[in-house]
This record gives structure tokens, C-alpha cells and sequence, in this order.
């Protein structure tokens, strides 16, 4: 009987911690996250999923997993986890908080259309107002992001509007966004195709109207000498010489100004368009 | 005494369920394609100073050569599945994966020395082992050993009918081919300018060559009409012509030897791919 016991109190101890081991994991993944360990805990996250025995577990566990990836700047990887998550049975809070998360991390990995497309699903679903003040947050960025500012604007004004109870104050902060998104404020877009076609036109044209008016001077005269020296050639004599040393530099010089002209259309508008939304999204974030 | 003892075997025994519980997690993540982190859990094992079964650290190493294999770091795969011991059920398949690996980075001697300490128990492993030979064989450009080896070939197990079909015609193309030469590239480059690239293969390029060379010719002839020899505008032509002319005929030199280079390539990857498909498909 003796014996009996003592085998039962070895077993007991040597089995023991495996009955507690989901807790023990979830802890040290949370413990190795505090510390900064992002990538170990993202693995110790991800054995928590594996071998938890509920649905909630499993999910808390991939939020964890998101939260580490998101840290390590591998947001579509978290995205892509996230959308893993088994939400059958779920709470709504919970159900939310991955769909949000995922929508979230769409949005850092810069990937704007899928993003929205998430939000809009979720705020079909999720009508309570404490979980529609978070999507209306990032509805405002994703709308800001997709250059869609009059969007933004009415996105901002719900967002204040369920935000603060206190008419005084909201009215105050919806007066900045007023004047934030005035017309004159807004980002002054080019039109690519319009640049592309004055330079057509005329060569170096439409680098100056999108800013550059050296690059663009640079590029008539280049484009002005080839052509006068064809011209000459042709004059004095020379006409093998002229038509192909002018036609050649020409052909370089005009089609480069071209293709130049629709990289620095892109780069305008970016640029005038980050400036704006770094903007917004400062003043959102200090509301 | 009897306490005692059983305290060891039950603490062993526990020991043994704790790494097969992290094995089986390590599985899933392979399962998963998180290979990076499979061998981060993997490495962590290794380094462990546990008293681990035969078995169970051949599952660590062929875990840690196929992951290292997924992710192309084939020189670290090879190294582990070559630690796999020859009692293990994946024995046959590690060698041959490493035997892979080493034909891929071009270390055909390693290959050729896993191969022979091969010994196949059965028909089908006879038939792939011969058929991995046959592949190095084709990779060295040994034809006749290949022959050889094909003769071998039943042409019957699944896996392998049409690989070793494609290898045959392999063999024939090797057989029939006839490299292009640098010496008869230049010289019909220099009679007339780009057919040697032409010849090369190189037609768009064997054309471009001659309208510039016909270009800078007609330039430099005109400058020449209007100016005579001396004149530093007929000596600018001519310059351009005359090195134009002469990296031409080098340029066509090199494209019959690109060209001979890359039916070489072109061939030898067909080699590894069929190489590769049966061990994926036998040992999936």
C-alpha cells in the first residue's frame, strides 16, 4: 500500500505540470512579449494556439501572435494569421477585436483597398457604439490613405460626435477639422496624363508644371539642341551625319523627358498626399 | 532499490512525452510552412543536454535537414540529413535529399560518394538509386555510363516512368548537339557584321549590330567625302567605327559561347527538376 502511494506521488509529480501547461505557455509568451522578445514569443504564442483546448484560447492566442508580428513589422503576416482564426462560437467583443486587428494590419502593411473592404464587413456586423468609435478611427486613416477626403471628413465628425458627450467640447474639435478639410488645405493632386501630354507637346513642360522648372529646362534644351543639330548637319552638308546623330539624341532625350514626367507625377502626388494625411493623423491621434 | 530505479525510468519516461509533446509542435509548424521557426525550436533542442533515444534525435535532424531544405539553405540541410543514422525508417530518404542537395550546389564527388554507400533493400529503391546515378551521369555529360545505367531502367514504377523517359531524351539532345564555335562566330562577324550573332543564335542582337556598323560607316564615309582622312570629324567616325566593328566580332565570340553556356544550363536544370519530382513524390 506503501509502495502503491509512493508511486502515485511520483507520477503526480512528474504529470502535474502538463495539466497546467496551457496556462504556464500563455504566461511565458506573455512574459517573453513584455521583455521585447517579439519573435520568441510570437513562436510560444503560436504553440499556445496548438495546443490550447478552446476556441477563445486559441483566438487570444493568434491575437498574440498578431501583436509580436506587428512589433517585427511583418503586418501582412499578421494579417494573414489573423485570418486563420476560427470565430465560429465566439463573443462579439472577441470576434471583433481579430477582424479589427486584421483590418488593422492590412492597413500597415500598406494594403488600403483590402483594409477597407474588412472595415466595411465588420461595421455591418458590429453596431455597438464602443466598437464603431475603433472602426470609425480607422475608417478615418484607411479614407485619409485612399485620398478620399470628403469621406474622411464625415468619417472624422462621427468619430468626435461618439467620442464626446460634451457638446462644447466636440463642437470646438469639429471646427479644427472644418478648417483642417477646407478645400484650400486639401492636397493639390496633378493629373499624370495631363503632365505626360505636355510634355508631349512641348518637352520639359510638364516637369515645370509639376514643380521642377529646372528639370524641365534642362530637358528643352537638350531636346532643342539635338534637334538643331540635325538641322544643321542637314544645312551644312552633312546630311547622313546630321539626320542620325539628331534623330538618335532626340529620340533619347524626348522619350526620357516623357517617362520622367510620369515618375514625377507619381512622386508629387505621394509626397503632397502623405504630407496631408501625416497631418491628419497627428491631429486625430492628439484629439 | 525498486523507488529509486523507478524514479529514473518515470523520470525518463516524462522526459521522452515533454520532447515528443514539442516534436509533435514542431510537426505542425512544419505542416504550417513556418520552417523558420521550426528550426529555431529545433536548434533549441539540439543544444539541450538531454540524454535523447536514437529515434528521437534522428526525428531532430530529419526535421531540421527538411526544414532547412524548404528553406533552400541546402548546404545546412545536407549536413543534417546526413547525421541521420542508418537504423532510422527515413534513413533512405535523407541520403537521398542530401545526395539532392549536393548534386544542386554542384558538389557532384559528395553526391556520387552518398549514392555508393547506398545499399537498397528493395526493387523500387534500386530503381531510384540508379536513376539518381543516371541523372549525375547526364549533369557530368558521361553519356556512355548513362547508357549503361538506363539499361537498368524497367520503365514500370510510377514515380519515375516519365522521368526517366524525359532523361532518355535528354541523353539523345546531348548526344546530337553540336556547339556553337567562337572562332567561326567571329569570323562571320567580321565578313559581315552581326551574322555571327546571328549564327549565335542572337538574331535581334545580329541585326542591331549591323544597322549601327552600316550607320557609322555611312557617317564616317560622308565625313570623309566632305573633309578628306585628316579631318577630326572622319577621325571621330572612324574611331567609333573601327571599335564598333572590332567588339563586334569579340561580341560574337562570346554569344556563341553565352549560347553554349546556356543550353548547358538549360539542360542541366531539366536534369535537376526531374531529379527532384520523384523524391518529392515518392517521399511526400
Amino acid at each position: 500500500m506503501k509502495l502503491i502511494n509512493v508511486y502515485f506521488l511520483i507520477f503526480t509529480f512528474l504529470y502535474a505540470p502538463f495539466s497546467i501547461r496551457a496556462g504556464e505557455e500563455q504566461r511565458k509568451a506573455d512574459s517573453l512579449y513584455r521583455t521585447g522578445a517579439f519573435y520568441e514569443a510570437s513562436v510560444e504564442y503560436e504553440r499556445c494556439y496548438y495546443f490550447a483546448d478552446s476556441p477563445v484560447l486559441r483566438c487570444q492566442a493568434i491575437l498574440g501572435k498578431a501583436n509580436c508580428l506587428k512589433q517585427l513589422g511583418e503586418y501582412g503576416k499578421a494579417a494573414a494569421r489573423l485570418a486563420q482564426a476560427p470565430l465560429q462560437g465566439l463573443e462579439d467583443t472577441l470576434a471583433f477585436q481579430l477582424q479589427y486587428q486584421m483590418a488593422f494590419c492590412q492597413y500597415l502593411a500598406a494594403d488600403f483597398q483590402t483594409a477597407n473592404g474588412l472595415l466595411a464587413d465588420l461595421r455591418l456586423r458590429y453596431v455597438q457604439p464602443e466598437l464603431l468609435v475603433q472602426t470609425e478611427f480607422l475608417q478615418f486613416l484607411l479614407w485619409n490613405e485612399l485620398r478620399q477626403y470628403d469621406s474622411a471628413e464625415l468619417t472624422a465628425v462621427r468619430y468626435v460626435k461618439l467620442r464626446y458627450t460634451d457638446p462644447f467640447h466636440a463642437n470646438g474639435i469639429l471646427r479644427i477639422l472644418e478648417q483642417h478639410y477646407d478645400q484650400q488645405n486639401l492636397p493639390h493632386l496633378k493629373n499624370a496624363n495631363s503632365a505626360v501630354w505636355m510634355s508631349r507637346i512641348v518637352p520639359g513642360l510638364g516637369q515645370t508644371w509639376l514643380g521642377h522648372p529646372g528639370e524641365g529646362a534642362v530637358n528643352f534644351v537638350l531636346n532643342a539642341a539635338s534637334l538643331g543639330l540635325g538641322i544643321f548637319g542637314v544645312v551644312s552638308g552633312y546630311p547622313i551625319t546630321g539626320y542620325f546623330l539628331g534623330t538618335g539624341f532626340l529620340q533619347k532625350f524626348y522619350f526620357g523627358g516623357i517617362n520622367r514626367t510620369k515618375y514625377l507625377s507619381q512622386k508629387v502626388n505621394y509626397q503632397r498626399a502623405k504630407r496631408f494625411n501625416d497631418k491628419s493623423r497627428a491631429m486625430i491621434l492628439n484629439l | 532499490m525498486l523507488t529509486v530505479t523507478s524514479l529514473f525510468s518515470a523520470q525518463s519516461l516524462a522526459q521522452d512525452t515533454a520532447l515528443h509533446r514539442r516534436l509533435d509542435f514542431i510537426h505542425y509548424l512544419i505542416g504550417r510552412e513556418e520552417y523558420k521557426d521550426a528550426i529555431f525550436l529545433l536548434e533549441k533542442e539540439i543544444k539541450e543536454p538531454l540524454q535523447r533515444s536514437h529515434p528521437l534525435s534522428d526525428s531532430i535532424y530529419h526535421l531540421m535537414g527538411w526544414s532547412a531544405y524548404m528553406q533552400k539553405d541546402l548546404t545546412n540541410s545536407s549536413l543534417w540529413f546526413e547525421k541521420v543514422s542508418l537504423q532510422s525508417t527515413s534513413y533512405l530518404k535523407c541520403r537521398l535529399f542530401a545526395t539532392y542537395n549536393s548534386i544542386y550546389l554542384g558538389d557532384t564527388l559528395h553526391a556520387r560518394e552518398l549514392l555508393q554507400g547506398l545499399r537498397p533493400d528493395t526493387g523500387w529503391q534500386t530503381e531510384l538509386v540508379a536513376f539518381e546515378k543516371g541523372g549525375l551521369n547526364l549533369l557530368s555529360r558521361d553519356l556512355a555510363a548513362y547508357r549503361r545505367i538506363a539499361a537498368s531502367f524497367t520503365h514500370t514504377f510510377y514515380p519515375l516512368v516519365q522521368e526517366e523517359r524525359r532523361f532518355d531524351q535528354i541523353a539523345t539532345l546531348l548526344e546530337q548537339n553540336k556547339p556553337k564555335s567562337m572562332t567561326l562566330a567571329a569570323m562571320m562577324s567580321a565578313v559581315l557584321p552581326g551574322s555571327g550573332k546571328v549564327y549565335a543564335g542572337k538574331t535581334g542582337e545580329g541585326v542591331s549590330s549591323f544597322l549601327i556598323v552600316t550607320v557609322l560607316g555611312l557617317i564616317t564615309w560622308e565625313n570623309y567625302r566632305q573633309d578628306g582622312l585628316s579631318d577630326y570629324k572622319t577621325i571621330l567616325a572612324g574611331t567609333a567605327l573601327g571599335f564598333y566593328y572590332v567588339g563586334n566580332i569579340w561580341g560574337s565570340a562570346f554569344a556563341a559561347q553565352r549560347q553554349n553556356k546556356r543550353y548547358n544550363y538549360e539542360i542541366n536544370q531539366r536534369i535537376l527538376f526531374d531529379l527532384h519530382i520523384p523524391l518529392r513524390t515518392i517521399f511526400n
